[in-house]
């Protein structure tokens, strides 16, 4: 087994290997023009941009509670994941079964429709001062990623129902199923590759949305909250920790929710 | 139904609903330590309703904020700045150093104006029956958009001070120091300022020269031409009142102009509602966004030390006016321990006045 | 006796404010177990008396019964084959087949059992548990006839089966069917617009007029199977067909 997979590590680095370089190449080159950009700032007498290694010593720190929030990096992380999975999971609640219903019947539709299109072009944040407003400081967080992630999913669910092929519903007909199993056996298998679209959208909106949601306010900590009181005291190295905090976040859900979307897609012959 | 995805959907949304019900749960979270003070961040305008509404124990705040949860019922104080710090600075006039050198004339003329509007409210508040009195009253409580009872209880709470007295100086070393202590400043943090030490920098830092050649400073001519200063402050902050009542055209005496506009000068600010923290102040310093700003000392001293902001101070704007309010049952500091206290940010007095009556009573102080 | 009667069948479709006249007076009748072609240019309403007999379209005029019975919505006892054969692609091969059983409530072990054999009979052994997008087009439509047999329908309804598919797999799916039809004796109805289809398979050709479409000649076929495109009396039918279908289309 271990000989198979030397030979194809290599057989990878034979075919990949332009691809590796140039990967490579790309991720050094960010490094040191990063690097390079903060010495140049510093030297101007410009802190704002701390170098690759400052910030590695403030992540060290951070572990443990960097010395503003006194809060662990990862207490931080957990608070903003926290309000991003509740929100989250309040939307799929909601906007799958509404996406089905709006899918399905022409009257929800009619019904649905127009106050949907008046609501999904509003950023959630320009609402969010109302949604913190409206529902206090530990809510208005939830409810703002639930705006984000919201009008994704319901469109995407309800797109995919309107998707469906004819010819499909024709088949389940001429072979006897009844409109309830048409439903489950037809139209919500069909729709669970454009839900997983919404999801994957959803995310990444949810993504930018907790942050600056967190801005306003953050009971309980959160990336956000440790990005701008760090900021407002100027202490860059560890609002640099919580920027790269959250883009690695930020690129594990998207990647694994686009890795999901492919592998349902691939499971369900639909790709 | 197609069994298989009825069951993938349920076993999805279960797994998100235990998964949210976990981390909401607070398991995953420490208990509540009782050597621990967990803090957020929420704007003092909000403090009031995040009390009520149960999701902070309590807040440090400023004033009218203070008085305002007192009144509505909310809260009450544990602590007001002033008795943990006896007459300690609170907000401060800031200049940038290069404006205030290149245009020390105007810069003169901006120092007597506050000078003349801090002695006429410190004049006004001895006269409570007086016409002045309601003026002032109704001036505050357009600014802080609070009712004038508030504004009222708010004064008795702050005084109005421009001078930078020797106590001042020893409170601007006690905040440094403080800093230096929770490790928010390093030792390197003032030698690359170019200063050798804490009493050296707060010699240097504070600059009594323009309070001092404001003293010979006359109202300009009716029909002089004003000079413009862009000025930053912070929102609602009754701190700050010298600046309301100078930019006032109600103010009587200064024949229907403001007391800025008496001494030349004409404001304008990047951010006409004020800024939330002090540490926007500085970063509007910074960007040499202004030129003069209204803060706390705590940030204009940590600000310039954290990041090189070249700014001075020049003048105080009040002293005391802080205080920690808190819901009914938390009747001493050390009932703090494992509550959750909102604050403006970490960037202010509050903050700072938070942590030291924390570290005094053996408590640390965590966002959480 | 007849299994499927269609009495003066009309189909109406409404157009604007007008009406669209797609059949009129349709009327034939389909023994037990004889493979009947539609033959028609395009347009002539075939796939419509086809969806008619399925149940996916209302019946304007007349009726069509299938055992005594008329017809009013889409049921098991007809199977119908698609153009586009209409698979499901998130089933396998054997699930796609095992559709019609499922949603009649037939429990699991029968289901894989009658599956198994349609599996067998349509010539996909060792395809069970592959997906539509793995599979070839005639791969694709042998599930499909699979999957409309598994319900041991009384007519086959096949709405121009190999359409999409290349000549040379087209040719042996014919011969397919043709064994599948042998070996279950179903009654057949073929919609096509290729003569040399509709000569090869049936026993009987309906040649429909342009639209609105009825019957304009029936075409009893004797030629003894399997049948010999080559053969003089094969080329002899389908050039006497396609000169009934010519002089229409130029009329038309």
């Amino acid at each position: 087994m271990m000989g198979t997979t030397s030979w194809s590590w290599r057989e990878i680095l034979r075919r990949e290997g332009t691809k590796i370089v140039l990967t490579a190449i790309s991720l050094v080159s960010f490094l040191l023009i990063w690097w390079g950009l903060s010495i140049y700032l510093e030297s101007m007498k410009l802190s704002y941009l701390p170098a690759p290694d400052v910030v590695f010593e403030a992540f060290l720190v951070s572990l443990s509670g960097d010395p503003l929030t006194h809060n662990p990096l990862l207490n931080h992380i957990i608070a903003s994941l926290n309000r991003f999975v509740w929100g989250f999971a309040l939307a799929i609640v909601l906007a799958v079964p509404l996406g089905l219903l709006m899918g399905g019947s022409k009257y929800a539709r009619y019904l649905g429709m127009p106050a949907s299109e008046i609501l999904r072009p509003i950023p959630p944040l320009a609402l969010a001062g109302f949604f913190f407003a409206a529902f206090g400081v530990l809510y208005g967080p939830i409810v703002t990623v639930f705006y984000g992630v919201f009008f994704p999913v319901l469109y995407n669910v309800m797109f995919g129902v309107r998707s469906v092929d004819p010819i499909l519903l024709d088949a389940a007909r001429t072979l006897g199923a009844s409109r309830l199993q048409m439903f489950g056996k037809v139209i919500l298998p069909f729709t669970i590759p454009y839900l997983m679209t919404g999801i994957s959208i959803g995310l990444g909106v949810g993504w930018m949305v907790i942050v600056a949601a967190e801005w306003i306010a953050a009971p309980g900590g959160g990336v956000g909250a440790l990005i701008l009181s760090t900021y407002t005291n100027g202490m860059y190295d560890y609002m640099f920790v919580g920027i790269i905090a959250v883009a690695i976040l930020g690129i594990l859900t998207t990647s694994l929710s686009r890795l999901l979307e492919n592998k349902v897609a691939e499971r369900m012959g639909m790709k | 139904m197609e069994r298989k995805y009825l069951i993938a959907i349920v076993a999805v949304v279960a797994v998100v609903v235990v998964a949210a019900g976990v981390l909401a749960s607070g398991i995953l979270n420490p208990a509540n330590d009782p050597t621990v003070i967990k803090y957020t961040n929420i704007a003092p305008k909000d403090q009031s309703a995040a009390i009520r509404q149960g999701t902070v124990d309590g807040g440090v705040s400023w004033e009218p904020y203070v008085s305002d949860s007192v009144l509505d019922g909310t809260g009450h104080v544990l602590l007001e700045s002033g008795d943990y710090w006896p007459n300690h600075p609170c907000c401060v006039v800031a200049f940038d150093k290069e404006w205030a050198a290149a245009n020390s004339e105007t810069a003169q003329r901006f120092v007597k104006a506050h000078i003349v509007a801090t002695e006429w409210i410190q004049q006004t508040l001895k006269e409570p029956n007086s016409e002045n009195y309601t003026k002032l009253m109704e001036i505050g409580a357009a600014f802080s958009n609070r009712n004038v009872s508030v504004v009222a209880e708010a004064t008795k709470h702050m005084q109005m001070e421009y001078n930078i007295s020797d106590e001042s100086r020893q409170y601007f070393q006690n905040y440094t120091q403080e800093y230096m202590n929770l490790g928010l400043l390093k030792e390197s943090n003032l030698n690359d300022n170019g200063y050798s030490n804490v009493s050296e920098f707060v010699q240097q830092y504070v600059n009594t020269g323009y309070m001092e050649a404001a003293a010979g400073i006359e109202p300009v001519a009716a029909n002089a031409q004003l000079t413009t200063v862009r000025v930053g402050f912070l929102a609602g902050d009754l701190h700050q009142f010298a600046r309301v009542v100078a930019e006032s055209t109600e103010i009587p005496g200064f024949d229907g102009k403001s007391i800025f506009a008496t001494y030349g000068i004409q404001t304008t600010s990047p951010q006409p509602g004020g800024y939330a923290a002090g540490g926007n102040v500085m970063d509007a310093f910074n960007l040499d966004q202004i030129d003069v700003g209204y803060l706390g000392s705590p940030p204009a001293i940590m600000r310039h030390l954290q990041n090189g902001i070249p700014t001075e101070i020049v003048a105080l704007a009040n002293t005391e006016g802080s205080a920690i309010v808190v819901r009914a049952g938390i009747d001493n500091i050390a009932d703090l321990g494992g509550k959750f206290i909102a604050s403006p940010g970490e960037s202010s007095i509050q903050y700072l006045l938070l942590r030291s009556v924390a570290e005094q009573n053996g408590l640390t102080v965590r966002m959480g | 006796m007849s299994i499927l009667s269609f009495k003066n069948v009309g189909k109406v479709f409404p157009k604007d404010k007008e009406e669209l006249v797609a059949i009129q007076n349709f009327t034939l009748d389909v023994e037990e177990g004889e493979f009947v072609c539609l033959l028609g240019p395009s347009g002539c309403g075939k796939t419509t008396l086809l969806r008619m007999v399925a149940g996916l379209e209302s019946i304007s005029k007349g009726a069509i019964e299938l055992n005594g019975k008329g017809i009013t919505e889409p049921g098991s006892d007809r199977g119908m084959v698609f153009q586009d054969f209409g698979l499901f692609p998130w089933r396998n091969v054997k699930r796609n087949i095992e559709f019609g059983l499922e949603v009649r409530g037939i429990p699991p072990e029968k289901r894989a059992e009658t599956a198994q054999k349609y599996v067998e009979l349509v010539g996909l052994k060792g395809f069970e548990q592959s997906h539509p997008n793995e599979l070839s087009g005639g791969m694709k439509q042998r599930v499909g006839i699979a999957r409309a047999l598994a319900n041991d329908p009384a007519v086959l309804l096949m709405d121009e089966p190999f359409g999409a598919l290349d000549a040379q797999t087209r040719n042996q799916m014919q011969f397919e069917l043709l064994r599948i039809w042998k070996e279950t004796r179903k009654t057949v109805l073929f919609v096509t617009h290729s003569v040399d289809e509709a000569v090869f398979l049936a026993d009987r050709i309906v040649v429909m007029t342009g639209r609105p479409g009825s019957i304009k000649d029936l075409w009893e076929l004797e030629l003894p199977r399997p049948r010999n495109r080559a053969s003089s009396e094969f080329i002899a039918l389908r050039k006497d067909i396609l000169d009934e279908l010519e002089v229409q289309k130029t009329v038309v």
